[in-house]
């Protein structure tokens, strides 16, 4: 019994371990490029970082309606920590080119691997997006979708609205100010509402908010 | 003798100043930095290009090109189109 009880202990510590490292990575990885899309030859990466949420996001635009990427995410759950690795492909599906605003509409999806407890399974991703943004506003809408073989279903939407409260121009210091709402039905406390600011210079953005339940929230964005 | 020279240096002359050195482009869509970066990625990467400028206040690309250079107006509609955005006018100075 005790036995069993020292290899549970020493199991749990390497998950935690595990656990650690994989966040560690997500959030080191800064340095290492997301629209779903971007404009052909590029590559993304992105991170979000939030107490019970971190994800790392990598994509290569072959296109600039078509990208291909791989998405790692860490889910704090009511189940437990879960983690997701999902290679997936993206495309623009439409793109609304106006003199002083732009509109998006994406769609994705893909196959990869659900683990936790130290079991792996099987999960289907699909996300859809859509956004618009002149120089002064910004609005968001996305929703993203991750199934399991065990047939659960892992749902969360996001919408935001941001504005900037002066024009900056290619070589300087973009700042915006943006309300994010947020739904993950399968965390604790499963919706919040996070006040952020928005920094954004050339070819990075970087965000940092937190909810009003006090779980920071740092994001960053690099295009190569 | 001198009569040939003259018209040997005007249509040297006449030729050189048909190449436009400066383009200015504006662009539909062209609202952020990374839109900005693209833009400016792919024309920089054009044998024909000396500079570009981005200034998203007033929607314009200012294409620098190479002496005896060139692109066309269909080049440039097709680097902005891959870029993922769409021109509206084409100024040569």
């Amino acid at each position: 019994m005790r036995v069993t009880g020292k290899k549970e202990g020493l199991a749990m510590k390497s998950r935690h371990l595990k656990g650690f490292i994989a966040a560690g990575v997500m959030i080191v990885s800064i340095n290492a490029n997301a629209m779903l899309v971007a404009y052909e030859d590029s590559l993304g990466i992105m991170g979000v970082n939030q107490s019970f949420h971190n994800e790392l996001f990598l994509n290569y635009s072959l296109t600039p309606h078509f990208a291909v990427g791989e998405r790692n995410i860490r889910f704090v759950t009511t189940d437990g920590v879960k983690q997701f690795f999902v290679p997936e492909a993206d495309f623009l599906i439409y793109r609304w080119n106006n003199p002083d605003s732009q509109a998006n509409f994406y769609a994705g999806g893909g196959y990869g691997a659900e683990s936790f407890m130290s079991q792996t399974q099987g999960v289907a991703m699909a996300n859809v997006a859509a956004d618009w943004e002149s120089r002064k506003y910004y609005l968001d809408a996305e929703f993203q979708s991750l199934i399991a073989n065990d047939t659960r279903e892992y749902n969360s939407a996001k919408f935001r609205a941001g504005f900037a409260p002066y024009l900056a121009d290619f070589n300087e210091l973009s700042t915006w100010f943006i309300l994010q709402f947020e739904t993950m039905p399968f965390v604790e406390n499963n919706l919040f509402l996070t006040p952020m600011i928005r920094l954004f210079y050339k070819n990075v953005l970087v965000e940092i908010g937190a909810d009003f339940q006090g779980n920071f929230m740092f994001n960053y964005m690099i295009h190569i | 003798m001198v009569k040939i020279l003259f018209f040997v240096t005007a249509g040297f002359l006449i030729s050189v100043s048909s190449y436009a050195k400066e383009l200015t482009v504006t662009v539909n869509g062209m609202v952020c930095s990374f839109c900005a970066q693209g833009i400016q990625k792919k024309l920089t990467a054009q044998a024909a290009v000396k500079a570009v400028d981005v200034n998203l206040n007033n929607h314009l690309v200012k294409v620098d090109l190479k002496d005896g250079q060139d692109l066309s107006d269909p080049t440039i509609t097709q680097i902005l189109t891959e870029a993922g955005y769409s021109v509206s006018k084409i100024e040569r100075n």
